[in-house]
């Protein structure tokens, strides 16, 4: 018998908000719309540079807190806590929402494009954006490292016509598939709208001097903007919504950076080497200096 | 009408490696179109070796130059009207085109990350199959050009098994989708989707995917579907479906196969990027032991003069 341990409250790690959103990053807003679905309350802290966001610590009832790195891993951790936010749907209805996740993902291309890849839009939107959080140096350097450490992870052969004519299509199909009811499968919000509301969400409420992708979304898929709209006033922006706490910046008691078991295991190893070699070579100077002097003197 | 379809080498009897090519070509057959198969195209010196290979060359005449990808092909068929897909109602084809993307993203990136990226799984069967068309000198490299162009190009912030799982989740969500349907995910004729869905689960079942086979296993009917593809339309290609008791994950493991899989599954935990900074790691100690070895061997003697 498989015993779950109930999730009393989550503390999520994310990039920051921004354009209306409670994060800039998608999955972030995805992993706040399902905590919120869920009904566990929470707050935020800004992510370590670096992490594969975002970063999600379930607290629970009993026992050690678990974190999860990355979307996939907190989908699969909530479901298997019993918070399975997909758990009134058929077997048939799950696969076609594993799709239309998978459709919603593949169209965010168009976004990181736009966001992150163009230079210019980048340098009047996000650069400005993430800069506002740091000093001068560091508000030059940390976008830069970001947009670059986005470069490397998403190498993509494409045209940018293609990229946006794909996700057209793509918002197309799910604009379609909505038509006018109030969620995607039945009564009540799944993954898929939380999908939509993290990706599109963010797609089209960024706000780049230059960009078309935000008014394009915004007066091409009416459906998708009322389910964002939606999502937002009933789980983000309503006094129904008392129970949870409210996602602020907390503070952070050590300066010590989240990570999981295995990390610190080998953060551990490492600093222990670290100090090994150090130690080895200022013995190395200690006790071998004299005779090096010698021989450079004769 | 007439094709020239630019394919990846054959490969386990099926008509390429890729399986984007073999969705075109499924595509193409679905539709009664004649195709010429070119699958020399990684010897062409006007293509690249390592880049996407679904080429498909129509009549210059015809003011339509080539096409690369099988979205291309599928676009190509659309606009002419051709194929099963535009008698799809709106919600269907809002469905299909849902389960076509999943289909290339995660069935394609796990499949890739397994019989490319997983070391035992490359070498035990994908190098071979590449390298069985390429000349006598260049069989060691070209396989691990591609190798490392298919793990460059994979996302660095996921790993093997992440990108697996989403294949594995994949597979179970288009069989309970196929369900027990007796022809095709949409009535009698074949679309879009029942051509990718062919050529990845294909290809899955006959490349060195030991973990995706195992999920395909507990998908009978997704087997039973390409099984009915392959019968219909592809009789005259040598490969044939496993059966069920075929399928390498059906095997009763013995300890060796353990013992490596538990290797595998150690290599595969680390992220995209982790792997590469090891692997280049090793190039420089290698290049480091090798420049201090040469050293000795070309100026020991100098050493030896300054310590006496």
């Amino acid at each position: 018998m498989v015993v779950t341990r109930r999730v009393v409250s989550a503390r999520v790690y994310q990039e920051r908000s921004g354009w209306d959103m409670p994060s800039i990053n998608p999955e972030c807003c995805v992993a706040q719309c399902m905590l919120r679905f869920a009904q566990i309350p929470y707050v935020v802290a800004v992510a370590d540079p670096g992490r594969n966001l975002p970063v999600v610590e379930l607290i629970f009832a009993q026992g050690p807190s678990t974190i999860c790195d990355g979307l996939g891993e907190f989908i699969r951790r909530m479901k298997d806590s019993g918070y399975d936010v997909d758990r009134q749907l058929t077997t048939v209805q799950k696969s076609e929402a594993a799709a239309f996740r998978s459709l919603v993902q593949d169209a965010d291309l168009a976004r990181i494009l736009e966001w992150w890849i163009e230079k210019e839009n980048f340098r009047l939107g996000l650069k400005s954006l993430l800069g506002e959080d740091y000093r001068f140096p560091m508000s030059e350097i940390y976008p830069r490292w970001r947009r670059s450490k986005v470069l490397q992870e998403r190498r993509v052969a494409a045209e940018e016509d293609e990229i946006s004519f794909l996700a057209e299509e793509a918002y197309g199909c799910l604009e379609s598939r909505l038509g006018r009811r109030d969620w995607f499968f039945s009564e009540h919000p799944t993954t898929v709208d939380a999908f939509v509301f993290g990706y599109f969400g963010c797609a089209s409420s960024g706000k780049i001097p230059e960009g078309k992708l935000s008014e394009m979304l915004s007066t091409g898929f009416p459906s998708l903007m009322e389910l964002v709209k939606r999502i937002r006033e009933r789980y983000f922006n309503t006094p129904s919504s008392a129970n949870f706490v409210q996602p602020q910046a907390e503070p952070r008691k050590s300066k010590a950076p989240v990570r999981s078991p295995e990390e610190q295991q080998t953060w551990t190893v490492s600093m222990r080497y670290a100090a090994g070699m150090m130690i080895t070579f200022f013995g190395y100077i200690y006790l071998q200096s004299e005779p090096g002097i010698e021989f450079i003197e004769t | 009408m007439a094709f020239d379809l630019r394919t990846e080498c054959p490969a386990w009897g099926m008509p390429s490696l890729n399986p984007g090519d073999t969705a075109a070509l499924a595509l193409l057959r679905f539709n009664g179109i004649p195709v010429n198969v070119v699958s020399t195209a990684q010897l062409n010196p006007s293509v690249s070796p390592v880049d996407t290979c679904v080429i498909l060359k129509e009549d210059m005449e015809e003011g339509l130059p080539s096409l690369s990808g099988f979205g291309d092909v599928y676009g190509t068929l659309k606009l002419r009207n051709l194929g099963a897909d535009f008698r799809l109602t709106r919600a269907q084809k809002a469905e299909a085109r849902a389960f076509c993307s999943m289909i290339a993203s995660k069935l394609g990136s796990g499949s890739l990350a397994e019989a490319w990226a997983i070391e035992d799984n490359f070498f035990s069967g994908t190098a071979q199959a590449y390298a069985a068309e390429l000349p006598l000198v260049l069989r060691p490299f070209i396989p691990r050009l591609r190798s490392s162009y298919v793990r460059r190009h994979m996302p660095s912030n996921r790993t093997d098994e992440d990108m697996i799982s989403d294949a594995e989740e994949c597979i179970a969500a288009l069989e309970s989708r196929i369900g027990s349907r007796s022809s095709f995910f949409y009535g009698t004729e074949p679309t879009a989707l029942d051509a990718l869905s062919f050529a990845y689960t294909l290809f899955v079942m006959l490349a060195p995917c030991p973990r995706l086979r195992g999920a395909l296993r507990k998908a009978p009917n997704l087997v039973q579907h390409t099984a009915r593809v392959s019968e219909s339309y592809f009789t005259s290609y040598a490969f044939s479906v496993p059966d069920m008791a075929g399928l390498e994950g059906a095997q009763p493991r013995n300890v060796s196969q353990t013992k490596s899989e538990a290797k595998t599954s150690s290599d595969s935990s680390l992220s995209r990027s982790e792997a590469l900074r090891r692997e280049w790691n090793r190039y420089f100690l290698g290049a480091c032991a090798a420049s201090f070895v040469g050293y000795l061997l070309f100026y020991g003697g100098e050493v030896v003069d300054l310590m006496e």
